[in-house]
Order: structure tokens, then C-alpha cells, then sequence
């Protein structure tokens, strides 16, 4: 039988920090709860959309991408409470703010000026601006790039094309 | 002189936990379970979704313990402060 990535207690173990330090950042910085039960919603909608995006793309899997996780997650709570610009806002900014705490333990920084724009080009997809906004989708993978990204000697790449 | 007001960080009440995972991983497996892939699924140029070695680490340290969970909310909200105000 073929092993799944849940029969590692580690991933497990990152799951769990993954939530949890969104709504704790959410709770300590803004004081807004998201509930036990709201928290494994999250992770039950999350974790399908996970499933049937790695069939789609034939992506294969070792552990949990957190820039996916965080993402769709921060973007599931921002959807639940788009009603409520206020409070969807700080969600969004929260979702953001644990994104980049991820990349940074990578050793990696994005631009102050970057992070905001991110936050506006999310809110404009969501608020009547999609053709100039960013999904959830790309969200994650602004900054699963940014982690991807290396530095290499392209000379030789930039010769080939020039030829 | 009045020194400034610490910021006091508070661990909620509505932790989730390993219990509460498993519960949802049980009721998944039937439709999402997420296959591990082994090295003869790996192509050479695939991009293999797993969590990096630091970001997994410092996840798995803020379950362990609360103090450095505190503490990096603590750095994280006046990181948050100073883009967005």
C-alpha cells in the first residue's frame, strides 16, 4: 500500500504550527478568535483543495508546502468573512504577515513596499478589480517563488539566446 | 519615569491540536489522501512540495514551546506594525 504523507507525525506536527500560528497571530495581533472548529474547517477544505491540486499538476509530495497551506487558508477565513471588509483585512494581513515569516526562516526577504502591494492586489481580486488582482493561487505562489528562487550564472543561458 | 507597556501575548484557548488533526485525516484518507512520492514517481526536473528544513523547524519549535511561539508573534506583530501600520 502506498504511503501517505500523513502517516509522518512530523507533517502532522507542521500542519498544526501552520494554523495555529495564523490564528494566534490573528488573536495576539488583531484580537480576533477563529474557533477550534473554524481552525479544522480550515484545514478539511484546505487539505482537499491540496489533494486535487496535486492531481491536476502531477505535483509530487513530500510534506506540506506551508506557502499553499497558508494561502488557501488565509484566503478560505478572508472569504468566510468578506462581508466584513474590516475584519477580512486583517486576516488578509495576517495571512501575509505568516507568509513572510515562513520565507524569512528560509532566509529570505521580500521589500516592505512588495508585502503591501501583495495585500492590495489580493483585496482588489476579491473587491470588483480581479483583472488587476491577485487569487490565492497566486498569492502562494509569489512566495513559493521568491523561496524557489536562486542565485546562478546565467551567462551562458542569456549567450544561447542570443545566438 | 514610566517605562512602556509590554505587549503581553496570550496563547488562545482554541489550540489545535494533534487529536483534532487526526480526527480530520481519518475522515479525509477515502478522497484526499496525498500519496508520499517515492523516488520512482521523482522526474529530474520535478519540484518535489515539501516544507523547507528552516520553516519546518521553526514550525515544529512553536508547538513544542510556548515561549518561542510568544516570542516570535511578539517580533512578527511589530514586524506587521511597520507595514501595515
Amino acid at each position: 500500500m502506498r504511503k501517505s504523507i500523513f502517516d509522518s507525525e512530523v507533517t502532522k506536527d507542521h500542519i498544526i504550527g501552520l494554523i495555529n500560528y495564523l490564528c494566534e497571530f490573528l488573536y495576539n495581533c488583531y484580537q480576533v478568535e477563529v474557533p477550534k472548529e473554524i481552525r479544522g474547517d480550515v484545514v478539511d477544505k484546505v487539505l482537499a483543495h491540496y489533494k486535487l491540486h496535486i492531481d491536476t499538476y502531477n505535483v509530487p509530495v513530500n510534506g506540506i508546502d506551508p506557502y499553499k497551506f497558508l494561502s488557501w487558508s488565509g484566503l478560505y477565513l478572508y472569504e468566510l468573512t468578506i462581508h466584513n471588509e474590516e475584519l477580512s483585512d486583517l486576516i488578509l494581513k495576517s495571512t501575509i504577515i505568516s507568509m513572510n515569516r515562513t520565507l524569512v526562516e528560509e532566509g529570505r526577504i521580500l521589500p516592505k513596499l512588495f508585502l503591501q502591494k501583495i495585500f492590495n492586489m489580493v483585496k482588489s481580486e476579491y473587491r470588483g478589480k480581479d483583472s488587476l488582482g491577485l487569487g490565492k493561487n497566486g498569492l502562494y505562489l509569489t512566495f513559493r517563488s521568491a523561496s524557489l528562487c536562486q542565485f546562478e550564472d546565467t551567462k551562458h543561458l542569456i549567450q544561447s539566446m542570443k545566438k | 519615569m514610566e517605562g512602556s507597556k509590554k505587549m503581553d501575548i496570550q496563547i488562545s484557548k482554541d489550540m489545535y491540536s494533534r487529536e483534532d488533526l487526526d480526527e480530520i485525516i481519518n475522515q479525509i484518507e477515502g478522497y484526499a489522501t496525498i500519496h508520499y512520492a517515492e523516488k520512482e514517481d521523482i522526474k529530474d526536473d520535478d519540484v518535489i512540495n515539501h516544507m523547507p528544513y528552516n520553516s519546518g523547524k521553526f514550525f515544529e519549535k512553536t508547538i513544542q514551546d510556548t515561549d518561542f511561539l510568544k516570542k516570535s508573534l511578539l517580533n512578527d506583530i511589530a514586524f506587521s506594525k511597520q507595514i501595515f501600520g
